[in-house]
């Protein structure tokens, strides 16, 4: 079983480590509710802050549902900035005292250059633009700036709906998504089931992440039965299946994220 | 057993040709039992059960019976049988306690469960060599088996 494992580092490889002739990469974590996707992004953004200090991470928060990014390991965060965009009418509301609103430390911006020039380096950028779709045309944005940046997406079936697949306004986003590897852009996003995204975008899907409960793509080579037969572990981490090119490996995710009791936030979008 | 059409057999899913090495094991282990119970009777494959039997074949052999003639010994001289997977699957086809094995001059009659004996004993030639092309084809492996993935924390540098 040495295979699965050295696949496995070698796609980790490609999504984390830079090479400029590799290029970035467009990366889908899918598996059932509560099977670790959102800590296999906090672990990869964990990762990049701690190796890649030159990147600018951005990070797609969900509106009305507990924010991921105070979220803990070992009772350890992740460095993170706010940003909210002028006129969005993002408000915050404490989830601990009946959505009572709360005033967090935030910087405000006014377009996507103004907060890609002034997003730190090193840091996970949560930005919330009031409309989940605007990350669309952000990610457009972020294919022009020339330099390695990382984006993590929660929930992407809100950003492409697959109601949205023959719609003019997506035909845009899916010319970017192919450019997403030429461009040094790390594209990772998670989603419950694939089958929620617009279907143009799933062929463009460049790694695949198998979490437990997730439904392999038709063309995948790692069938249904592994997928269940991976292994669940409060203690120890999920295990996943990670797939490029037909190659597939396996992995663990050894770091289990809690939520912190007492920051439990959520993002609202008053307009 | 019913032919598929064209169309039918475009319908099904890929991922079910895949077999990977715990369900060739199971199958083969399953198809180890069958042959036992026919062989403890003398019985033949009834009709309701021929298409499972051929699915358990396939799925047990991985096509590795195709290459193993099969032989039946007689005072020294050998009759041959046809490859492993030809010879189990005309076997399904036979639904008499007793089977006529002739070959120019010579003419037999056996019981049923004699073959079975044979197919079973010819197993254990054709069944580690479908259990390495489970493991060629595909490198699932058992559930449970922590050793096999890689394990990442985000701490530690991958070099």
């Amino acid at each position: 079983m040495k295979r699965l494992k050295e696949e496995s580092k070698a796609i980790l490889k490609k999504i984390l480590v830079h090479d400029e002739d590799l290029g970035g990469s467009f990366v889908s974590v899918t598996g059932s509710p509560g099977s670790s996707k959102t800590s296999v992004m906090l672990t990869m953004m964990r990762y990049l802050t701690k190796y890649q200090p030159k990147d600018k991470i951005f990070m797609s928060e969900t509106y009305r549902a507990p924010l991921q990014c105070f979220n803990e390991c070992n009772g350890e965060g992740l460095p993170i900035k706010l940003w909210v965009q002028e006129g969005s009418g993002v408000i915050f509301r404490d989830r601990n005292k009946r959505l009572k609103k709360i005033t967090l430390p935030h910087e405000t911006f006014k377009d996507f250059k103004d907060l890609y020039y002034r997003a730190p380096r090193g840091v996970v950028n949560v930005v919330f633009f009031g409309d989940r779709e605007q990350w669309r045309d952000f990610m457009g944005y972020l294919t022009g700036v020339g330099e390695w940046v990382d984006v993590f997406v929660e929930e992407f079936q809100e950003i492409c709906p697959l109601l949205s697949s023959l719609s003019k306004k997506l035909k845009p986003f899916i010319d970017t998504a192919k450019d997403f590897r030429k461009c040094r852009m790390n594209v990772v996003f998670n989603t419950q089931s694939i089958v929620e995204i617009a279907w143009p975008l799933v062929r463009k899907i460049q790694i695949n992440i198998y979490l437990p409960g997730a439904q392999p793509l038709k063309w995948s080579r790692i069938q249904q039965k592994a997928i269940d037969n991976l292994e669940k572990s409060p203690s120890k981490g999920n295990e996943s299946y990670i797939e490029h090119l037909g190659n597939f490996g396996k992995t663990r995710w050894e770091k289990i994220w809690k939520p912190n009791k007492e920051k439990s936030y959520e993002a609202f979008a008053e307009r | 057993m019913r032919h598929l059409r064209k169309d039918e057999i475009d319908d099904i899913p890929h991922y079910q040709f895949r077999r990977t090495f715990e369900d060739t094991l199971r199958n083969q282990t399953k198809l180890k039992i069958f042959i036992k119970g026919k062989i403890k009777k003398n019985y033949p494959v009834f009709i309701f059960e021929e298409d499972s039997f051929e699915g358990l074949i396939a799925r047990s052999f991985l096509s590795q019976g195709n290459w193993r003639q099969m032989y039946y010994e007689d005072n020294g001289g050998k009759i041959p049988l046809g490859p492993a997977h030809t010879f189990a699957i005309s076997l399904s086809k036979v639904k008499s306690y007793k089977v006529d094995i002739h070959r120019f001059s010579f003419k037999k009659q056996v019981d049923i469960a004699e073959l079975w004996q044979l197919l079973l004993d010819e197993l254990s030639f054709i069944f580690p060599g479908a259990l390495e092309e489970a493991l060629r084809i595909s490198g699932e492996g058992e559930s449970g088996v922590s050793s096999s993935g890689y394990s990442f924390d985000g701490d530690r540098k991958i070099d």
